[in-house]
């Protein structure tokens, strides 16, 4: 497209019915977006790199009331670690193929996941594997990296994960003994203590 | 271990003075005074995390039931008024089907 598009009554600029640099998200669809993830069956999870809040928050939310969850982008993101399903690759490459074709959905999406895990760096390969792996794999990390606050935090996101909150605190304890000023741990840690309602938790796995 | 809410209240603190700019601990850190019954506490805290992210509405709506936990129903109102203006669709049952407060 070249040029502007102006509207006819007007005769001012239109634009897409997008959020742009700088303009706020508007509440509503906030909490719309939060009312369907805690419904839906399915979440994906398309072009982002979830470093926005209250976007990033949605996959969480929508993990937490029992969806499956589809990431797609060409690098891991901040919620990586909370999908069901990575597929590495750009969304004008990757949803055609899953919506498009006639034999897409669900098949074709473990098609690409088949495809493309043998060619995983090592941190995509942390995706691939299921929590006792992962947290087997985030252990002899934290051991080899005794000093490295990251590795700690991840390993308590893969211990409240696995239900086992005690776990999750001591390794967000020595997360913020190794980094005091660890702003994500001190949270995650707060929601941990309190049991309290998990209204925005992070799950921010870091690399 | 579990419901250590002092705890929880420390931590949030911890993380807000780490973070000071994201709003969530602050909102976090007035859901946990509000679980201990610390209404006023928790209003600030949560009055705080509005200066930062200032659209919301559960925000609001946490702030409208700490006011009238404390009977104040007049300043409980205009917090659900603010919440409900927010996010027009959803009404207060559907936010406390949210466990927004325990």
């Amino acid at each position: 497209m070249s040029g502007r598009l102006f509207a006819r009554k007007c005769f001012d600029s239109m634009r897409p019915n997008v959020v742009l640099f700088g303009e706020n998200l508007s509440p509503d669809n906030i909490f719309k977006a939060r009312e369907a993830a805690g419904k839906c069956d399915i979440c994906f999870v398309v072009g982002t790199s979830a470093n926005v809040y209250p976007a990033n928050e949605l996959p969480g939310l929508a993990k937490q009331n029992g969806a499956l969850i589809v990431e797609i982008n060409p690098e891991n993101t901040l919620v990586t670690s909370i999908c069901d399903i990575s597929i590495r690759g750009t969304a004008s490459e990757i949803l055609p193929r899953i919506f498009g074709g006639t034999t897409g959905g669900l098949d074709t999406i473990s098609i690409l996941c088949e495809s493309r895990e043998d060619d995983l760096p090592e941190e995509d390969k942390l995706e691939t594997m299921d929590l006792a792996e992962r947290m087997e794999y985030l252990r002899e990390i934290a051991i080899a990296e005794p000093n490295n606050p990251v590795a700690q935090y991840n390993l308590a996101i893969a211990y409240a994960e696995d239900g086992t909150p005690e776990e999750a605190i001591t390794a967000y304890l020595k997360a913020i003994d190794l980094e005091p000023q660890y702003s994500p741990a001190h949270y995650n840690l707060g929601s941990c203590w309190g049991a309290l309602p998990m209204r925005s938790i992070l799950l921010m796995p870091q690399f | 271990m579990l419901g250590r809410v002092t705890d929880a209240v420390n931590s949030f603190n911890a993380a807000v003075l780490a973070d000071y700019e994201f709003g969530p601990s602050h909102f976090m850190l007035g859901v946990a005074y509000a679980s201990l019954g610390e209404h006023r506490q928790a209003i600030k805290a949560t009055r705080t995390g509005l200066e930062v992210s200032p659209d919301d509405p559960m925000a609001h709506f946490n702030i409208g039931k700490s006011f009238f936990a404390l009977g104040e129903s007049e300043p409980a109102i205009s917090a659900f008024s603010k919440a409900a203006g927010y996010a027009p669709d959803f009404c207060g049952s559907q936010l406390l089907d949210r466990q927004v407060l325990p």
